[in-house]
C-alpha cells in the first residue's frame, strides 16, 4: 500500500484553519444577510408604507372634498327649493371651494324626457348646458350608481363631449321632484397621476395607481396607461405571480409583496395599499437590488474585513508554524538516528515547553527501555544458539543410536535388517533398533514418543539405552516393555508416553513372539506377497499407566517372510487435500513390492508416503523397519 | 400540452387546405370573367388595368384585430393587385353599419349574418359576400357566487344585453332555450359586471370575455355560457354589401372577398406582423392600443375563422338555413330569401 504523501504542518494547520475561517466567514455573511435582511425589509415596508399613506391622504382630501360637495348637492335637489339660477350660484360656488372639480352634471331619469344638464367652469365663468342626443342612462357613470342605487367612484373615461379630458367620476342617485336622477362630479384624472407620479424613492423606485378593474392609471411606461390593466402586463410578460400580485391589490387589501425577477424585469418589492374613497390601489415599486443597497454594501465590507482577519491568521499560523518547524528540525533528526538504531543518540536542547518536556521525557525513557530490551534480546538469542547447538549434537548422538544398515547380514541363512527414521525437525521422537539377544535370538524395536523436540528425543534416548540394556537375557517382550513403562513412569518427568512394539525372533526356530503397547499394527509379507496384518495391541502406550499389564503374541516365521513395522508418520502422512495415507495405501504398496527385500520394501514405502504428502505440511517423524527372516542361520551383526 | 401542440397542428395544416382552395377558387373566379372580358378585347383589359375600383369598407366596431384580414390585405396590396382601391374607414357604436349602408356612406362592412338577414327584410336588399365567422363567438358570463351554476340558475337574473342590433343574437337564445331574465340594455361596458349591478353580461370571447378576465376574474370564478356549446352554435359575422353595390360591381365584390380572405390567411400566418399593423391603425386613430389583447382577439379570431370544411368564408347552406330556421321561429323575419340569392358567391363555391 503506498504511503501518503504528508504534509507540513504549517499546511495542515493552515488548510484546517482555511476550512473552519470560510465556514465561520460564510456562515455569518449569510446569517448577516437573512437578519439585517430582514431589518432592513421591515424598515422598507414601514417608509414605504407612511409614503403611500400620506400619498393616498394627497390623492383622497379632493376626492373626499368631492363627495362632500356630492352630498351636498343632492341634498339640495331633494330639496328642491333652489331656482335655476341659485342653483348655478351654489355650483359655481363648488368650482372655487374644489378647484379639481370640473364639471356637475345632473341627469333624470329618461322617462321624464328632459336632457342631463352640464355645469362647466369655462372662462372663470359657470355656464350650464343641455346634453341632447346623448345616450346617457347607458353610461357607466349612470347606469351602475342607477342599477345599484349606490354610490359610484367610475373608472376612468374620455369625455367627448364637453372637456375632452379623461375623467373619473362621482356619481350618486338623486331625487329630483319626485324623479329618480344620478348626479354626477367629475374630476380630471390628472390630478390623481400627478400625486402618484411625484413618488420618487431609493434610485429608481415608483409608484403605481391601479383602478378597480387593475387598469394601470399611472406607471413609469407611458404605453401602458389607461390601455392596460396590471393583468395584461402579467399575461403579456407570463408571470402568474404577478397576476395573484394584482388580484391581491385589486382586492382593497395592504400588503408587502416580493416578484421574483422574470422576463428581464429585475425582482421587485411592492407595497400597495388601497384608496379609502373608490379602491383604487396605490402601489410603490422598488427593485430589489436598491431596496438591499446598504446590505450589499454591509455585506462587502464584512467580507472584506473577515478576509483580511483571515489573511492576518493565517500568516500568524505560518510564521509559528516556521518556528515550530525550526525548533523541531533536530528533535526529528534525532528521532530519525534513534528510529535507524543509534539508541544512544542523544537528545537535542528541547524548547521550554510542557509538551516537548514531556517528549523528552518520554523519549529518554524509550532509548533507555529500549537499550535493555535489545540486550536481552541479544542474551536470549545467544542461549538460544547455545540450545540450538545442543540439540544439533543430541541429533547427531540420536542418530548414531540407532542401527545403521552397513554392515547387516545378508546370508540367505540369517535375517536381513533395513530401517529408515526420518525426523520431522533437526530432531525427533521416533526410533527403531534391532540387535541380537544371543547367537539365536534377534531382538527389534519401533517406538513413536508422543511428543516432539528436545523431550521427545532425550525419551526416545532413555528408551533406546534402556531397550539395550535390560533386554539381554529376557526372552519375552512384554516383561522389557513393563520394565520400560516402569521407567518411563518414574523418571519422565513431562510425562510423554511410547507406543512401542518389540519383537523378539528365535532365529533357529523362526518363532517371533512379539508386544504392541498401542503401535500401528505389524505385518508380515511372504515372498508370494501375501500379506499378514496384526494390528491387536497387547497394551496401551507405555508411560502412561503405573501397573501396565502387557501382553504378546506369538508368530511362526517362514524362511522369506518380511516383517515390516512403522510409526504412525507414515499412515498418518497427509496429502495436500488432507487425505491421510492410511492402511489401505500402506498394504497396496506392500502387496505390489517387487522384492521383498528389506531395503527395497523401506524405500518402497518411503517413496510412495513422499509422493503421497504435502512436504510443506509433513509435521511427523517418519520410522520403517523391515526385517525378512532368511532361515536357520547365524547371524553376524556387527 | 399533447392537445395544444395537436390544435396548432390541425390549425397549420387547415391554413394550408384553406390557402390552397383560396388560390383554386381565384383561378375560377377569373375562368368565370374570362369570356366576358374576351369580347371586350384589348380596350377593355387596358381599362380594366388602369381604371380602379373604389371600395369603402367600414367595420362594423371600433378598429381591432377583429377587422386584421382586411387591414393586411390592404397592407400586402392583395387589393390594389385586384384593381382595388379600398378605404377601411372609422366604425364604432357612432357609425351604424346599416345606416352606413343605407344611406350610401360605405359600400362593404362586416355584419353579424343574423342582422344581414334581417336587415334586408327590413331595408335595402343585401347579398352576403363570405361567413367570416364559422362559430359562434357570444358568451353569458357572470360570476359563480352569485348562484350560478346552470343554465336555471339564469332565469330571473338581471343580464346585460348589448342595445340594438348588437344584442339580437343574445335575446333570440334566452327566447329560445325560454328563459325568462330580467334584461338590461347595456353599451359595451364590461363594469357593470365587475362592479355587481348585473349578474350576467353578453360578451365575445374574442373581446370583452378577456376584458373580464384582464380585469382579475379567474375562469374558474365565472359561470360561462358559451353558446356554441349548448346547440346554439349558429355562424356568426360576414361581409355584407347592398345588392345594388353587387350587381354594379359582381366582379369588385368577389375580388374584395377574395382578397380580404388572403388577408386574413396572411395575418394568420404571420400574426405578429398583423397586430403590429392593427396596433398602428389603432394608433393612427387614437385608440388604446392594447398589444396583449389584440394578440387574444387574433388567436381566437382565427379558432373562427378557420372552421369550415369548404375552405374560408364559406356560407354553407346549413347554417345559412339554421339561422332562418331560429329567426322564422321567433317571427324575427317573415320569408326568407333564397339562399343563392342571398349568398351569390355560392355558385363560385360550387
Amino acid at each position: 500500500m503506498p504511503r501518503k504523501k504528508s504534509r507540513s504542518l504549517a499546511s495542515q494547520l493552515i488548510i484546517v484553519t482555511f476550512a473552519v475561517l470560510v465556514f465561520v466567514f460564510a456562515a455569518s455573511l449569510l446569517i448577516t444577510r437573512y437578519f439585517v435582511g430582514q431589518v432592513m425589509l421591515e424598515h422598507a415596508q414601514n417608509d414605504l408604507g407612511f409614503l403611500a399613506h400620506n400619498k393616498i391622504h394627497q390623492i383622497e382630501i379632493d376626492m373626499r372634498k368631492l363627495e362632500i360637495q356630492g352630498k351636498m348637492l343632492k341634498e339640495l335637489l331633494a330639496l328642491g327649493t333652489l331656482d335655476e339660477r341659485e342653483l348655478l350660484s351654489f355650483i359655481d360656488n363648488q368650482f372655487i371651494e374644489n378647484n379639481q372639480l370640473r364639471s356637475v352634471c345632473i341627469a333624470q331619469d329618461p322617462v321624464v324626457g328632459k336632457p342631463p344638464v352640464l355645469y362647466q367652469l369655462l372662462a372663470g365663468k359657470t355656464i350650464s348646458k343641455r346634453m341632447d342626443g346623448t345616450d346617457y342612462q347607458f353610461m357607466d357613470w349612470y347606469q351602475i350608481p342607477d342599477l345599484t342605487n349606490w354610490e359610484y367612484w367610475s373608472e376612468p373615461w374620455y369625455d367627448t363631449y364637453a372637456t375632452g379630458r379623461i375623467l373619473v367620476s362621482y356619481s350618486l342617485p338623486i331625487q329630483m321632484a319626485g324623479n329618480r336622477g344620478i348626479l354626477r362630479l367629475d374630476m380630471p384624472l390628472e390630478s390623481f397621476q400627478t400625486v402618484a407620479q411625484q413618488v420618487k424613492i431609493y434610485k429608481t423606485g415608483y409608484a403605481i395607481l391601479l383602478t378597480n378593474n387593475g387598469t394601470i392609471v399611472t406607471h413609469p411606461a407611458d404605453s401602458l396607461l389607461m390601455n392596460y390593466t396590471f393583468f395584461d402586463l402579467a399575461e403579456e410578460l407570463g408571470d402568474p405571480t404577478l397576476r395573484d400580485l394584482g388580484r391581491k391589490m385589486c382586492s382593497g387589501r395592504t400588503g408587502f409583496l416580493q416578484i421574483p425577477e422574470q422576463n428581464k424585469h429585475p425582482s421587485s418589492w411592492y407595497y400597495y395599499m388601497p384608496l379609502q374613497t373608490n379602491q383604487w390601489t396605490l402601489a410603490i415599486v422598488v427593485p430589489e437590488k436598491e431596496l438591499l443597497a446598504d446590505l450589499k454594501k454591509l455585506l462587502w465590507m464584512l467580507f472584506f474585513s473577515e478576509l483580511g482577519a483571515f489573511t492576518v491568521i493565517c500568516g500568524g499560523i505560518y510564521v509559528s508554524s516556521l518556528r515550530l518547524n525550526h525548533t523541531l528540525k533536530p528533535i526529528v533528526e534525532s528521532f530519525t538516528r534513534i528510529g535507524s538504531g543509534d539508541f544512544q543518540t542523544p537528545l537535542p536542547e528541547l524548547p521550554h515547553i510542557r509538551e516537548a518536556e514531556i517528549l523528552g521525557e518520554a523519549v529518554t525513557a524509550m532509548q533507555n527501555a529500549l537499550q535493555k530490551y535489545v540486550e536481552n534480546i541479544r542474551l536470549v538469542t545467544d542461549e538460544k544458539n547455545k540450545i540450538l547447538n545442543e540439540v544439533i549434537f543430541a541429533s547427531a548422538i540420536q542418530r548414531n543410536l540407532i542401527p545403521k544398515n552397513t554392515g547387516q547380514p545378508l546370508s540367505p541363512d540369517h535375517i536381513s535388517s533395513f530401517g529408515i527414521l526420518e525426523p520431522a525437525g533437526e530432531i525427533g521422537g521416533d526410533l527403531y533398533d534391532y540387535f541380537l539377544l544371543d547367537q539365536d535370538t534377534y531382538c527389534f524395536a519401533i517406538a513413536d514418543v508422543a511428543g516432539k523436540g528436545i523431550v521427545a528425543a532425550m525419551t526416545m534416548t532413555m528408551v533406546t539405552t534402556l531397550l539395550r540394556s535390560i533386554a539381554p537375557g529376557q526372552n519375552q517382550p512384554e516383561l522389557i516393555l513393563k520394565k520400560v513403562n516402569t521407567f518411563l513412569i518414574e523418571n519422565n518427568l513431562e510425562s510423554n508416553f511410547v507406543t512401542i512394539i518389540l519383537g523378539i525372533i528365535d532365529l533357529t526356530t523362526g518363532r517371533m513372539t512379539f508386544a504392541n503397547a498401542g503401535h500401528v499394527p505389524l505385518y508380515i509379507v511372504n515372498p508370494a506377497r501375501k500379506l499378514r496384518k496384526y494390528s491387536k495391541t497387547h497394551s496401551t502406550a507405555l508411560g502412561f499407566l503405573k501397573n501396565l499389564k502387557i501382553g504378546s503374541e506369538k508368530v511362526s516365521l517362514e524362511p522369506g517372510d518380511t516383517i515390516v513395522v512403522l510409526t504412525d508418520g507414515v499412515t498418518e502422512a497427509m496429502s495436500s487435500d488432507e487425505d491421510f495415507f492410511g492402511y489401505e495405501r500402506l498394504e497396496a504398496v506392500l502387496n505390489s513390492l517387487p522384492q521383498t527385500h528389506p531395503e527395497i520394501t523401506a524405500n518402497a514405502i518411503l517413496t510412495e508416503v513422499h509422493a503421497f504428502s504435502n512436504q510443506a505440511t509433513h509435521k511427523d517423524d517418519i520410522s520403517i523397519l523391515a526385517i525378512e527372516y532368511l532361515g536357520n542361520g547365524r547371524l553376524s551383526i556387527p | 400540452m399533447f392537445l395544444a401542440c395537436s390544435a396548432n397542428s390541425l390549425r397549420r395544416v387547415l391554413l394550408f387546405i384553406y390557402s390552397a382552395l383560396l388560390l383554386l377558387f381565384l383561378t375560377a373566379c377569373r375562368d368565370h370573367d374570362a369570356p366576358a372580358k374576351s369580347e371586350t378585347k384589348s380596350d377593355a383589359m387596358i381599362q380594366e388595368d388602369t381604371t380602379t375600383v373604389k371600395i369603402r369598407f367600414l367595420p362594423k366596431w371600433l378598429h381591432q384585430a377583429q377587422f386584421a384580414g382586411v387591414y393586411m390585405a390592404n397592407a400586402k396590396g392583395y387589393y390594389r393587385d385586384r384593381g382595388l382601391s379600398v378605404e377601411i374607414q372609422y366604425g364604432g357604436p357612432d357609425h351604424s353599419a346599416t345606416t352606413s349602408l343605407r344611406d350610401g356612406f360605405t359600400d362593404i362592412t362586416c355584419l353579424s349574418i343574423f342582422h344581414a338577414i334581417r336587415y334586408n327584410e327590413q331595408e335595402k336588399p343585401l347579398v352576403y359576400l363570405a361567413q367570416l365567422f364559422q362559430k359562434n363567438p357570444n358568451m353569458l358570463i357572470g360570476r359563480k357566487r352569485t348562484g350560478l351554476s346552470s343554465l336555471e340558475d339564469i332565469k330571473g337574473k338581471k343580464i346585460g344585453i348589448w342595445g340594438g342590433e348588437y344584442g339580437e343574437h343574445v335575446t333570440l337564445f334566452l327566447k329560445d332555450m325560454d328563459l325568462e331574465t330580467e334584461s338590461v340594455r347595456v353599451n359595451w361596458s364590461v363594469n357593470l359586471l365587475l362592479s355587481n349591478a348585473i349578474d350576467l353580461s353578453n360578451v365575445m370571447t374574442y373581446n370583452e370575455y378577456h376584458r373580464v378576465l384582464m380585469a382579475g376574474l379567474d375562469p374558474d370564478e365565472l359561470f360561462i355560457v358559451p353558446f356554441r356549446d349548448i346547440g346554439y352554435d349558429m355562424v356568426d359575422d360576414g361581409l355584407v354589401t347592398t345588392k345594388e353595390f353587387y350587381e354594379n360591381n359582381p366582379q369588385a365584390c368577389l375580388d374584395f372577398t377574395a382578397a380580404t380572405m388572403q388577408g386574413w390567411l396572411y395575418a394568420f400566418e404571420h400574426p405578429e406582423e398583423a397586430l403590429d399593423e392593427t396596433l398602428r391603425i389603432m394608433r393612427q386613430y387614437h385608440l388604446p392600443a392594447n398589444r396583449n389583447h389584440q394578440a387574444w382577439m387574433l388567436e381566437v379570431i382565427k379558432d373562427l375563422v378557420l372552421d369550415h370544411p369548404e375552405g374560408i368564408g364559406v356560407l354553407s347552406r346549413n347554417d345559412y338555413d339554421k339561422v332562418c330556421d331560429l329567426m322564422e321561429k321567433h317571427k324575427v323575419i317573415r320569408n326568407r330569401i333564397d339562399y343563392e340569392r342571398f349568398y351569390p358567391f355560392a355558385k363560385e363555391k360550387k
